[in-house]
């Protein structure tokens, strides 16, 4: 017996039969197949889809799909690199910092600065983690690298892997049973100068004209403010002139402010597609999420790309405030489609 | 006799333990991250991976499900499974401690004694477990309430033995009774220096010491002691309600093959149920090893992420490996 809800509210599938929007996203996802499904407990959006002998566990925006074995394997972005690049799949180059076992920060920035040497501009990040937490991109000299690491207690916390800057645009591609079920692109947040307001007026104007319901705001930290005087030579207070383009965080994720856009799996290049499932399959992973930097993926063989990361529990719904319900329902609806064997 | 050092490979025990047994059953291994102790184990076309205690053969949300004890006692529940009653309650949703306490009360009262502990965490940290008045109840939400404690569970406290099943698959791989620490009298020393004779034993073969503060205190007093009092030779004084080894607890092998078919089948079922293959089941009931225990016991916590060893004195290497080795032999089919 499913518990009683309400969907008028549609779109805003945050409100809904769970407090989990992710988990919601499912619930209704199996609704509209006509699986059954049972809300286990709707405070941490946990419940569970059943159909014959099988069950999905549902745990807000994670399912019971992948392994432990492989969620490990793929979560370590070292070793994970090591397997891709073996395995002949393009990948940023890497180094390892050994910095877990440095207990002072001088330790760490020795340990840094030695293994950045001829890598410049490079990007740092922590072996294991998600939604760019301690990730810091396209740091282009030692003066910058030597900040991150005295500016962000996250840095040296656990190894670091270092890669070189890549550039190009940043997509999500996500991989169910051995096919591209979603896809999504997402940039950095910036803001265009109108020659009359204060980098701090337009990113508060950038922020309010994001959807609240589902896109986080863009912070000017202090960071942010070191690598934008850096590169722009424009603090908080000054007046950016007409046309000036300012990126404000160089990560894509939704959390430090970026955006997201829809990708038509039908129209994605074949090659794309063929190199995701199986840089999906080398970790046995049954669902995945594949972050691609390069070049258009519409474009044959994807323009040329990179495999940045390989995530083992992605949501299987994102955000896009222009995407209509169904388009919500879409990569769940082919997730569970697959799982059920429907 | 054991020496850990032939052992060594990660510096973590249980990972450790997993990786010896590997190697003498011929499976291949590869260190991935020392500092993490894991370690990827291969062979047989299949892949484990290993870290510190935790197996990668559980699925990784089934294992995330079953570590918060009121989604897993839910999930339970609604299958059919015997699990005490249970009711949440979090810190975070009250201005005050009186509030909290009220609605506490209110689940408890009817039905002290009653345990309370936080949905997450293990090692029996922050479980206070045979509550027998309102007074206590107080104190420890008293307790809970300040320190932000967060989601805690208050559950009917089932008297009875606890035990732990440890199965891979269905298949019995372990099963012990867990006891709460205890000393005996002699008739001349406090209980104070009983204790102190208890932790300088317990050191000697690596075991945590016995709990004190708290719930200790509280053991005591409901005796009608404190630790100044001398025991009358021979009386035995349990110093917790709880059993965990963290805090002082001790464990007994049970005979694998006295553990009744019904009982294992019964355990096996509730693990599917959760969607682990290696689970810790920590069941209580008066006697494991009768048949008519899956009919009469409780399940109180799944561990999706069991030990594979417990202390026994005069262990030989073969006994150290022994559970290690019967999971990589299920897990990897070898006869």
């Amino acid at each position: 017996m499913n518990e009683p809800r309400d969907i008028a509210l549609g779109d805003l599938d945050i409100a809904l039969p769970t407090a989990s929007a992710i988990a919601n996203v499912y619930f209704h996802a199996a609704e509209s197949l006509g699986l059954e499904f049972r809300i286990l407990s709707p405070r941490h959006g946990v419940g569970r889809i059943v159909s014959g002998d099988r069950q999905l566990l549902v745990y807000s925006r994670w399912i019971s799909i992948n392994d432990l074995t492989s969620t490990t394997l793929c979560g370590n972005k070292h070793y994970a690199a090591q397997c891709l690049t073996r395995a002949g799949f393009p990948v940023p180059d890497f180094a390892l910092a050994p910095t877990a076992r440095q207990r002072r920060r001088e330790a760490i920035a020795r340990v840094l600065v030695d293994t950045a040497q001829g890598r410049y501009p490079l990007c740092i990040k922590p072996v294991s983690g998600s939604h760019g937490e301690g990730v810091i991109p396209d740091i282009r000299d030692e003066t910058e690298l030597l900040y991150a690491v005295f500016h962000d207690r996250r840095v040296g916390r656990s190894d670091t892997l270092m890669e070189s800057q890549v550039s190009g645009r940043h997509y999500r591609v996500v991989v169910a049973y051995g096919d591209v079920i979603g896809c999504v692109e997402r940039s950095a947040p910036r803001v265009t100068g109108d020659g009359r307001s204060t980098l701090e007026e337009l990113v508060t104007t950038y922020n309010a004209g994001r959807d609240p319901y589902c896109l986080e705001h863009a912070n000017l930290g202090e960071r942010q403010r070191f690598a934008i005087s850096r590169r722009h030579g424009v603090s908080p207070n000054d007046v950016v002139g007409e046309g000036v383009e300012i990126i404000l965080d160089d990560r894509c994720n939704i959390k430090v402010g970026g955006n997201i856009h829809h990708v038509d799996v039908d129209r994605m290049s074949p090659e794309v597609k063929r190199t995701c499932v199986d840089a999906a399959a080398l970790f046995d992973l049954e669902f995945a999420g594949l972050d691609l930097i390069g070049g258009d993926v519409l474009e044959p063989a994807g323009d040329g790309f990179m495999i940045n990361e390989i995530n083992s529990q992605p949501a299987a719904h994102v955000p896009v405030p222009t995407m209509t319900r169904d388009q919500r329902l879409a990569w769940p609806r082919r997730l569970l489609t697959r799982f059920f064997e429907l | 006799m054991l020496d850990l050092a032939d052992f060594h490979r990660t510096g973590n025990r249980y990972a450790d333990q997993y990786l010896v047994s590997a190697e003498r059953l011929g499976l291949d291994t590869e260190i991935i991250d020392d500092g993490a102790a894991t370690a990827l184990i291969r062979g047989r076309g299949r892949r484990l991976t290993v870290s510190a205690a935790i197996l990668g053969c559980n699925n990784v949300i089934a294992a995330r499900l079953a570590s918060h004890k009121y989604i897993c006692a839910t999930l339970l529940q609604e299958n059919g499974f015997r699990v005490p009653p249970f009711a949440l309650f979090s810190t975070a949703d009250y201005f005050d401690a009186a509030s909290l306490l009220a609605d506490v009360l209110a689940f408890a009262g009817p039905r002290l004694p009653v345990v309370l502990k936080p949905a997450r965490g293990s090692g029996g940290v922050d479980v206070h477990a045979g509550l027998d008045s309102e007074d206590e109840v107080h104190d420890v939400v008293e307790d809970f309430f300040p320190r932000s404690i967060g989601e805690f569970l208050a559950e009917e406290h089932i008297h009875g033995r606890h035990f732990r099943v440890k199965l891979f698959d269905g298949q019995l791989i372990n099963a012990i009774e867990r006891t709460p620490a205890t000393v005996t009298g002699d008739g001349a020393r406090t209980i104070r220096e009983l204790i102190d004779e208890v932790h300088e034993t317990r050191a000697a073969r690596e075991l945590p010491p016995v709990h004190s503060g708290r719930r200790l205190s509280r053991v005591l007093s409901k005796a009608g002691l404190d630790l100044d009092s001398v025991l009358p030779p021979g009386e035995q004084q349990p110093l917790s309600v709880e059993c965990n080894v963290s805090t002082g607890g001790i464990t007994t092998r049970l005979p694998l093959d006295e553990v009744p078919v019904s009982v294992v089948e019964y355990l096996a079922d509730a693990a599917r149920c959760c969607g682990l293959r290696w689970v810790g089941v920590d069941f209580i009931v008066d006697d494991l090893l009768d048949p008519a225990a899956r009919d009469r016991g409780f399940i109180n916590e799944m561990n999706s992420a069991p030990t594979p060893s417990e202390y026994y004195p005069d262990r030989t290497p073969e006994a150290y490996l022994e559970q290690a080795s019967r999971v990589l032999k299920a897990y990897f089919a070898i006869p």
